[in-house]
């Protein structure tokens, strides 16, 4: 059982922490509500073990490694899992994960405000791609057209947002 | 691999063949740049779609605050904002003026150089007419319009034909074109350069009040890279404004007006905008008319 003090570091850690092993879980988990199951199962394991952390490393990349492990068990699921590569390179991905996570700044709200500047057009695609997660064949029937075409324009879409949110940050960063 | 995009697109749109799997594994072991850039692209994506599920929760928390209603966000998103809805639909644009031209002009000394922005007439109907929003320069667009000679009470402001802007029963009609900043001529230094732009309407109905507008606003894009389907050009504008003038029942004849616009130097693209406002929706059914569009590039006189 931890002590108190031991049990407020893990809650400091995990709370700052947490964002990013979401994401990352998000990112190879295509259900989400599976996703949320691994995510919770992380944070279960991360308490149980934390008397195994070691403090010279970095708590973000501990976690990771734990939540590649719950990712693991997912990913002969092909219908749940996005992961595309054999477990060395999700290790790879998993460590390089970690290591640009904490370098990139919270763009959240500097993607809100761009994605409500896309065209009207635009923020359909990304609704249908991104918050009804349908595949880009999916989108084309929906709205005619075919699959690689749409994937085209969400490439494009990408690259707008890319562009609108650095812009963005550097103007915020001009301004503060 | 040349170019990896569409292997790391179809591995994000979950659509990759299993040869296409086994070349992205190889491409990933190749090079730890080549992981690193895969990583980002991820997390780039994992970061649009929060963003996309906070946005469209706000949006569905907002409309439906007032009452209890099963959530249907996917609905909800994209019927909002209905004006840019509208302008990305808009409708094939059919444009001429008769006369448009660009004059660089000096103050102080001026000396006035006429500066050919646009093609220098547009007296000939069969010029190429944009649909929607123009992809380049050079191009009218926009809302229901087309070329006309006097009609109505009302003869062209220069030359023989004008633009007649045809009513609307819903929404502002709207003309568009774009200039391209990169080639005008280099100007005075500085950080930003100050351009006008006028343009003279008239009404085939003096009876009704009406609001005539000229909005002009930059953005680092260049033309060709300016598309209205993918983002509203306007919500980019990295500088921008608009001048409304509002003209009284009973005015008749030709109204000019002129807004001036400082560009940033890091502006490519200069949008014009000429747009015409009816208040009274039983007034919607004649027409405006647009001549005599003109841009300047206001050039300070050279320091003592």
């Amino acid at each position: 059982m931890l002590s108190e003090t031991d049990q407020e570091r893990f809650m400091r850690l995990w709370t700052s922490a947490q964002p990013a092993v979401a994401n990352y879980v998000h990112a190879l988990v295509r259900d989400h509500s599976a996703a949320k199951d691994v995510l919770q199962e992380t944070a279960l394991v991360l308490f149980r073990r934390f008397t195994e952390y070691d403090g010279q490393r970095p708590f973000l990349a501990w976690a990771l490694g734990i939540a590649r492990f719950q990712v693991l068990g997912l990913q002969r699921d092909a219908a749940r899992s996005r992961v595309a590569f054999d477990d060395e390179l999700l290790a790879q991905f998993t460590d390089t994960w970690a290591e640009l996570a904490p370098t990139l700044s919270d763009r959240s709200a500097a993607l809100q405000s761009c994605i409500e500047r896309l065209a009207s057009h635009a923020r359909r695609l990304v609704q249908f791609r991104y918050f009804e997660d349908l595949t880009a064949e999916q989108i084309a029937q929906r709205l005619g057209g075919n699959g690689p075409a749409v994937r085209v324009n969400l490439q494009r879409i990408r690259e707008k947002l890319r562009v609108c949110v650095e812009r963005q940050l550097r103007l915020d960063g001009e301004m503060s | 691999m040349n170019n990896p995009e569409p292997l790391i697109a179809a591995y994000l749109d979950g659509a990759l063949s299993d040869t296409e799997r086994a070349e992205l594994n190889s491409w990933l072991k190749a090079d730890a740049a080549n992981l690193r850039r895969f990583t980002e692209a991820v997390m780039f994506e994992q970061q649009i779609r929060t963003a996309a599920h906070a946005t469209a929760e706000q949006h569905a928390a907002a409309d439906l605050a007032p009452s209890v209603v099963h959530l249907q966000p996917r609905s909800l998103w994209f019927q909002r904002r209905p004006l840019m809805a509208a302008a990305a639909g808009l409708v094939i644009g059919l444009f001429s003026a008769s006369m448009v031209f660009g004059f660089v002009v000096q103050r102080g000394v001026e000396k006035r150089t006429p500066l050919a922005v646009f093609a220098p007439s547009f007296e000939n109907a069969q010029i190429p007419l944009a649909n929607g929003f123009p992809s380049g320069t050079g191009r009218w667009s926009g809302d229901a319009a087309q070329v006309v000679a006097a009609e109505n009470g009302v003869s062209p402001k220069e030359g023989k034909v004008m633009l007649r802007i045809e009513p609307m029963s819903k929404g502002v009609p709207r003309i568009y074109q774009v200039l391209d900043l990169q080639s005008l001529p280099p100007g005075a230094g500085g950080e930003s350069r100050e351009i006008e732009i006028s343009a003279s309407f008239a009404a085939a109905d003096a009876e009704a009040s009406v609001r005539y507008v000229i909005r002009a606003f930059a953005v680092t894009e260049a033309p060709e890279n300016l598309d209205a389907a993918l983002v509203d050009p306007r919500e980019e504008a990295i500088a921008l404004v608009t001048r409304g003038v509002d003209v009284m029942p009973g005015t008749k004849g030709w109204q000019t007006f002129s807004v001036k616009i400082q560009v940033p130097r890091a502006a490519r693209s200069l949008v014009l905008f000429f747009g015409v406002r009816t208040p009274d929706k039983a007034a919607r059914t004649s027409p405006h008319y647009l001549d005599d569009v003109r841009v300047s590039l206001l050039t300070p006189p050279p320091l003592p």
